[in-house]
Formats: C-alpha cells, sequence, structure tokens
C-alpha cells in the first residue's frame, strides 16, 4: 500500500510539474506607452535546435545582449508541420513575452492544410521579415564546364519532355512553388523530385540522381555546384559568375525568395512591437549579423509591419495558386 | 598519405593547449550526462551548447562540440544498459542485451563492453575519417534513391534473426512499426494520412517518445504488474572486467566499427541502421547466436561499437562535401556557419587547422570517454542499487520528462505513455518490441527512397543498376539461408 501511494505520489507530481508548466500565464499588462521587458522573453521556434532558423534566432539573441539587458530563451516546439510551435505561441497571452520564429513553411502549412487562417495568419501581429533566401537554380560545374547554363537547362528541358529532374526539399511547398514558377516562365515541364532537405537536393545533383536543383545559392557554395541563375537585382557577392533572372530575360522571376521572420500575437502592446523592431533594426545593422547573412547568401535587410504583412498575404496567394493549378 | 600525418601533427598541436583539452573534457562530460537523459538525443546536446562557440575560435568550438556529439553517443547507452531506457534511438539497439546483462546481475560486464566498444568503434570512425574523407564521400554521392531503398530493405532483414523462433511474432511488429510510419503527410503528394484531424500528427509519430514508451515504460508497467515483495535484480556484479575480457568480443567491435563508419557516411542513414545491421550480422557471425537477445556481451559490442563509429562515417560527407550526414552533423554545420565556414572540398585545403584540428579532438574526445566512463561506471551502476519503490517512479518521471523535452509539448508525453502501454501488451504477449523500432526508423526512408527511385527511373531503377541489384540480392539470401539451413538440417534428419 505504502509502495502504491509513492508510486502514485510521483506520477501525480510529474504530471503536476507539467499541468503548471501549462498553465495560463499572468494576464498581458496594460499597453501604457515605452515598453521595457522585465522578465525573460521567449523565442518559439518551429524548427529543431541547430535548425536554419534556430542558428539565425540564436545568433540574433547573441548579438542583441549587446542592445540590452533582457534575456531572450529560445524554445524550440517542433512537430505538426511546424503548427506545434504557432499553437504554442497562440496558447501564451499576448503581453509581448512569446515572439515566433518562424518561416515562409508556415503559412504554406496553413494555407495547404486548409487550417483557420483568421487564426494562424490573421491571430498574428507580422512583427518583422529578417532574411531572405533568393532562389537559385543550380547544377553540376562539370555540367557548366562542358557548356550548360540557364538556356541550356531550358532547351534540355524541352528535349526531355517533363522528365528533367529537379530536386527540391519538398513537393508542395516553397522550391517546389519556385520551380514551377520557372517552368511557367520559361515555358517547359519538368519532374520535381523530393529530398527532404536543401543539402540532400544539393547532394542529388552532384551524385547525378537529380538534373538540376531547386534550392537558395548557399546550397552551391563551397560544393562542386554552380548556380545558372539567380534571383537577385543584381549579381550577388560570392556569386559573380551567376547570372540574374533579368539578365537573362526573365525580370518576373527576379524576386523568386524564401523568407524567415518573427510574429506575436494580435493584441501585443503596441509599446513591445515599437521596442522589438528598434532592437532588430539594430541587430540588422550589426557587422556581425551582415557577415553571417553575406557567408551564406542571404539577404537580410528586416522588413517591418505593413511591409511584412503584404509579403505574408502575397505567400498565401502564390500557395493557393499552385496548389489548385497542382490539384492538392 | 604524408600530408595527411603532416597536418594531424599541427591538429594535435591545437589540442595540447590547456583550453581545447579543458573544451573537449568539458564537451564530453556535457555530451554523456546529456546522452544519458532519455530523450536529449546527440543533435540536441549539440545544439545545447551551440551558442557557447559564437565567441569562441572556430576550431575550439568545434572540439567542445565533437566532444558533446561523441560523449552523447556513449553516454545513450548508460540509462539503455542500466534501466532499458535508450538515451539515444541508436542506443535500444544496446539495450537489446545490455539490460538482460543487468538484470542478470553482469552490470559491470555490460557497462564495461558498452564503455570499450564506443571508444574503440569511435577511433574507428575517426581513422576511416581521416584516412579516406574524400573518396568515401564521393561514393557515397553515387547512392541513389533505389540504393537507399535497397538499403533499407536490407536493415528489415534483420527481424529475421532478431525474431529467431519467435520471427512470425517479430514480423508483426516489424510490420506494425512500418505502418506506424503511415500517419502523418505522405512525402510525396503532401495529403494526410492517419491524422484524423489532429494537426500534431501532421509529421507523424514522434520517434523517440515512442522508443521510451516501448522500452523504458513497457518494462516498468511489466514489472509493476509482476512486482512481488522483496524482489530484487540478481546479485550484481559491479566491478568492470579486466581488460583481457574485451579481447573476447574485440572481432564484434572491430567489424561493427567498419560497418558503422560505411553505413554512416551514406547521408541520411544514420546510427541506428547502423546499430541494427551491425547487430544483426554479429548474430549470424557468432557462435552463440541463441544468447543474443538475452544479455550477449557480444550484441552490445556490435551495437556501440557501431554506433560510435557511425559518428564518424557522418561526417565524411560533412566535411567533403558540406552535406549534413545526420542531424548531429546539421548542427555541426550551423556552427561552422556562423563562423563564415563552408565545409566542402575546399576547406581541407584552405582551413586545414581546423579540419585536422577537428580529427585531432575526436582522438582525444574518445580517450576522454574513456576516462569520464571508467570514472562514472562504477557510480553509474548505483542506479541498479536503488530499491524498486523508488527506481520504477525515477524511471517514469525520467521517462515523461524526457519526451517532453524532444517537442516541447506534451504530445510527446502521450505518446510515450500510449507507446508504453503498447510495450507493456508486448511485453506480456511474447511480442519482441525492438522489430517496431526497426519498423519506425526504416519504414519513412523505405518510402521516400521507393517513391523517389520510381519518380527518377521508374521500376527499371531497381534491375538497371548494379549496387541496387547486389543489394537487393544480398536482402533475400539473408532472409533465406536461415529457411534453407534449417531446411537441409531437417532434410538430414529424415534422411538418417
Amino acid at each position: 500500500m505504502k509502495r502504491a501511494l509513492v508510486f502514485l505520489l510521483f506520477v501525480s507530481l510529474t504530471f503536476g510539474v507539467f499541468a503548471a508548466g501549462q498553465a495560463e500565464q499572468p494576464a498581458p499588462a496594460a499597453d501604457t506607452g515605452p515598453w521595457e521587458p522585465t522578465r525573460p522573453i521567449t523565442i518559439i521556434t518551429h524548427v529543431g535546435s541547430g535548425g536554419g532558423t534556430d542558428v539565425a534566432v540564436r545568433l540574433m539573441v547573441d548579438i542583441a545582449r549587446e542592445f540590452t539587458d533582457a534575456t531572450f530563451v529560445v524554445e524550440n516546439v517542433t512537430g505538426g508541420a511546424t503548427m506545434n510551435a504557432s499553437n504554442a505561441v497562440l496558447a501564451r497571452p499576448a503581453d509581448g513575452y512569446t515572439i515566433f520564429a518562424m518561416a515562409m513553411s508556415n503559412v504554406n502549412n496553413v494555407v495547404s492544410n486548409d487550417f483557420d487562417r483568421s487564426v494562424y495568419i490573421d491571430g498574428y501581429h507580422w512583427l518583422a521579415k529578417f532574411q531572405k533566401d533568393p532562389a537559385a537554380v543550380i547544377i553540376r560545374k562539370s555540367d557548366r564546364d562542358a557548356g550548360m547554363d540557364f538556356n541550356g537547362i531550358i532547351e534540355q528541358a524541352k528535349q526531355m519532355q517533363g522528365r528533367q529532374t529537379w530536386a527540391v526539399p519538398v513537393l508542395g511547398a516553397n522550391k517546389h512553388f519556385e520551380a514551377l514558377q520557372i517552368w511557367q516562365a520559361t515555358g517547359v515541364e519538368g519532374t520535381a523530385v523530393p529530398f527532404v532537405s536543401g543539402p540532400l537536393a544539393a547532394a542529388a545533383v552532384l551524385g547525378g540522381s537529380a538534373d538540376v536543383q531547386m534550392g537558395n545559392p548557399f546550397n552551391a557554395k563551397g560544393r562542386d555546384l554552380w548556380v545558372a541563375a539567380i534571383a537577385s537585382p543584381e549579381r550577388m557577392p560570392g556569386f559573380e559568375d551567376s547570372p540574374t533572372f533579368e539578365e537573362l530575360g526573365y525580370p518576373e522571376l527576379n524576386d523568386e525568395h524564401i523568407w524567415r521572420g518573427f510574429a506575436v500575437r494580435q493584441g501585443t502592446p503596441a509599446g513591445m512591437i515599437a521596442w522589438m523592431e528598434d532592437l532588430l533594426l539594430k541587430i540588422d545593422q550589426h557587422p556581425r549579423w551582415q557577415q553571417f547573412n553575406a557567408d551564406n547568401a542571404i539577404a537580410p535587410r528586416a522588413v517591418f509591419g505593413d511591409d511584412f504583412r503584404a509579403i505574408v498575404d502575397r505567400t498565401v496567394e502564390v500557395t493557393e495558386y499552385w496548389l489548385n493549378e497542382l490539384d492538392l | 598519405m604524408m600530408d595527411i600525418l603532416v597536418n594531424l601533427g599541427g591538429g594535435f598541436g591545437i589540442m595540447f593547449t590547456p583550453m581545447a583539452i579543458l573544451l573537449c573534457l568539458l564537451g564530453v562530460f556535457a555530451g554523456v550526462t546529456f546522452g544519458a537523459i532519455p530523450g536529449i538525443s546527440p543533435s540536441m546536446a549539440v545544439a545545447l551548447l551551440l551558442p557557447m562557440t559564437f565567441t569562441l575560435q572556430p576550431v575550439l568550438g568545434m572540439v567542445l562540440l565533437l566532444g558533446a556529439y561523441k560523449g552523447a553517443n556513449y553516454g545513450g547507452s548508460v540509462s539503455a544498459v542500466l534501466i532499458n531506457t535508450p538515451g539515444t534511438p541508436s542506443a535500444a539497439v544496446t539495450a537489446f542485451d545490455g539490460y538482460p546483462m543487468t538484470k542478470t546481475g553482469r552490470v559491470g560486464e555490460a557497462m564495461g563492453v558498452s564503455l570499450y566498444a564506443s571508444v574503440i568503434g569511435g577511433i574507428i570512425g575517426t581513422v576511416v575519417l581521416i584516412a579516406f574523407a574524400q573518396p568515401l564521400a564521393r561514393v557515397a554521392l553515387q547512392f541513389w534513391p533505389s540504393e537507399y531503398f535497397a538499403l533499407t530493405i536490407l536493415g528489415l532483414t534483420t527481424v529475421a534473426t532478431m525474431g529467431g523462433k519467435n520471427w512470425q511474432k517479430a514480423l508483426v511488429a516489424v510490420v506494425f512499426g512500418l505502418l506506424l510510419n503511415t500517419i502523418g503527410m505522405d512525402p510525396i503528394a503532401g495529403t494526410r494520412r492517419f491524422t484524423f484531424g489532429d494537426m500534431r500528427l501532421l509529421d507523424g509519430l514522434s520517434l523517440i517518445p515512442a522508443i521510451i514508451g516501448l522500452f523504458a515504460l513497457g518494462e516498468l508497467f511489466y514489472n509493476i504488474e509482476h512486482y512481488a515483495k522483496g524482489e530484487k535484480f540478481d546479485k550484481l556484479a559491479y566491478k568492470l572486467p579486466k581488460l583481457s575480457y574485451y579481447l573476447t568480443v574485440w572481432k564484434n567491435i572491430v567489424r561493427s566499427g567498419v560497418l558503422g563508419t560505411i553505413i554512416g557516411i551514406f547521408p541520411g542513414a544514420g546510427g541506428t541502421i547502423a546499430a541494427f545491421i551491425s547487430y544483426d550480422v554479429e548474430k549470424r557471425f557468432s557462435k552463440h547466436p541463441e544468447e543474443f537477445g538475452k544479455g550477449s556481451a557480444e550484441g552490445v559490442a556490435a551495437a556501440e561499437s557501431s554506433n560510435s563509429a557511425s559518428a564518424g562515417g557522418a561526417l565524411v560527407p560533412l566535411l567533403a562535401l558540406g552535406i549534413p550526414g545526420s542531424a548531429t552533423a546539421a548542427v555541426l554545420l550551423g556552427s561552422l556557419l556562423v563562423h563564415g565556414l563552408n565545409p566542402g572540398p575546399e576547406m581541407f585545403v584552405e582551413e586545414p587547422e581546423l579540419v585536422y584540428g577537428m580529427f585531432a579532438s575526436m582522438f582525444m574526445a574518445n580517450v576522454f570517454i574513456l576516462v569520464v566512463g571508467l570514472l562514472g561506471a562504477n557510480l553509474f551502476v548505483r542506479v541498479t542499487d536503488l530499491k524498486k519503490t523508488l527506481l520504477y517512479p525515477l524511471i517514469f518521471t525520467f521517462a515523461i520528462v524526457g519526451s517532453f523535452a524532444v517537442t516541447s509539448s506534451m504530445y510527446s508525453v502521450v505518446v510515450c505513455v500510449v507507446f508504453g502501454v503498447i510495450g507493456w501488451v508486448f511485453r506480456r504477449y511474447d511480442y519482441p518490441p525492438a522489430p517496431v523500432v526497426l519498423g519506425i526508423v526504416l519504414g519513412s526512408l523505405a518510402e521516400l527512397s521507393f517513391r523517389q527511385a520510381l519518380i527518377i527511373g521508374g521500376i527499371e531503377s531497381f534491375y538497371k543498376r548494379p549496387l541496387t541489384l547486389i543489394m537487393l540480392a544480398v536482402a533475400i539470401a539473408a532472409v533465406a539461408a536461415p529457411i534453407v539451413k534449417k531446411r537441409m538440417q531437417e532434410k538430414k534428419l529424415q534422411d538418417r
């Protein structure tokens, strides 16, 4: 009997501690002008520790120490096709102490799974887009040396009549849509093959199981790969021999990119939003942040508020369009 | 070769500084500790230390992280051996024999074999990495989806030996694991499968909570059901065996180390598949295959050596091509990127100090694992000395907390408890839980690679590529051999 009681005590204690952790936080403070954090701010991200967004956010937190005494805690809430993280953010009060570090894929998932947009899109104030990965068409360097370029890829695609394989991370998401956008603009067809992640898609091209990678310029860096076309207003540093889509005669493709950003729940104090925007602007211009982005071929340039919301709306539109086209 | 040795000398030059030694030791200690906690995988252990590296020199940052990586790989076996709670998915294979050894009083032997196998396997993986990184990386690239599919089929054939006389039940268990993989988003079409409107199931079931539930809670519930007053483990032999004892398993360690490294080089394959296949191979080679699953030191040696060696293998595509071969390698890649370093063939030329400093640190990490393991083993084994009335609630608490840590949500806890009940049912009706893990681990890779291969080359992919054909033939032979052997023995008996 005594043992059973000890066991039950442990069981209830374990669940009790978790229940306490899940309990509703105190109500948000009134929005009364200038805002300074008085307790740690939690940044929830949908990727696991060490993932792309996670690394970028942790670096930002490290840089933020130079500008504020505020404590940031990065929490990785994974699973549920990015929705677990979104739900975790929405379950917490709109008091400014919870920020969602998310990516374009979150918006893709809301649309593709037909989740309630009034909750998962309109329920957020879109604080800032902090990174932009330009679209890049990537082939093997050996193919380039043999005379292949973007126009050659398109020519080959015509000859192969839809059998040219393009490696993308996932079907029905950003990189797949970028490939479709390119095929539509150039009047060709291809076969998209999902390889789970950008690096594995790069490996597929290097090994010859795919002809082309639809990726980010960084996927080619340091590897025997070459960017045959890049979505950028001008040639990117480190990729000077890679033409932009505009140079190739496809200006409509020149803004294809994926993004990462921050969002907070609607109703978050305006003072907090202003405080965070100010902090992000400082981080955006910090040499370490700029160097990190340059090294990874990412365009940092933070975009705030309504401008960011417009980008989110555009993502919704593009996702809807392609899902309908693909009949998914 | 001379270049490699000269550069390696330079690497050791970096490692023999107080800061590097301290960071390596810290990494190993943190890795072993984190790895021993169920739910904290090597990739999580490394990621937890990642922010510390932002302000360190790149090479020192990598020394810390690699120490944690290797330490966590070993740490996962500690809880697997002692309380049947694998700290990492690959340690599930270690639990097959490690925990039965503990239950029969051979805890010191189990801990010793797992430690030495882990260290030697790690050294094998590191040597192969240093000597053959570039050519092996090129081989890894030649693996197309059809070869990955064939590899998963080869992996699935291990169920034939895993089940032994109970092969029908093992087959049911592996199919159950494979079916569980169908929950979530379709990897190609993106449609939802068996999610029943619950968005938490979109990414499928969480592997680690499922394993913790299946092994730790399943065993726990069964033990509670059969609890008898005054029951204890068999008289425990805490002391680690003498060095000469390990000579009895040296062949298993070396073979599994080489196999683990080879499997580890293929991006996406990983230590868990390596551990399953090595375990299977060693069982086939063994003079006492009947002891596997009941407390075979050879089984522990195979699982730990291959798992540890696969860590070196996973770094082959990372360093030579910039392609992470495992989740942990992806975190290491993230750390290099923060410092503006791009792994790939150019890094060997442009950053030899970094690359060979990393290699040297991997050797040193193995030495520190031995030190931490030897010092810690005598302490770790005392866990089994605890009264069961205290031990069982502690295991339950660890399982719940560890599961929660995986996704930071109660969903993982629910998965863990549900799989605990499944594990208990399995245990009660004598169904082995290990094939379920095999099914879960291999199922998604098998499905994705099969469908990728079909998209790329149609059905021809499976018979026009020689490597695919060979691997599929080996898989068929692996299943057919025991059946043919048995039939021949029966025929001989009849003829007499």
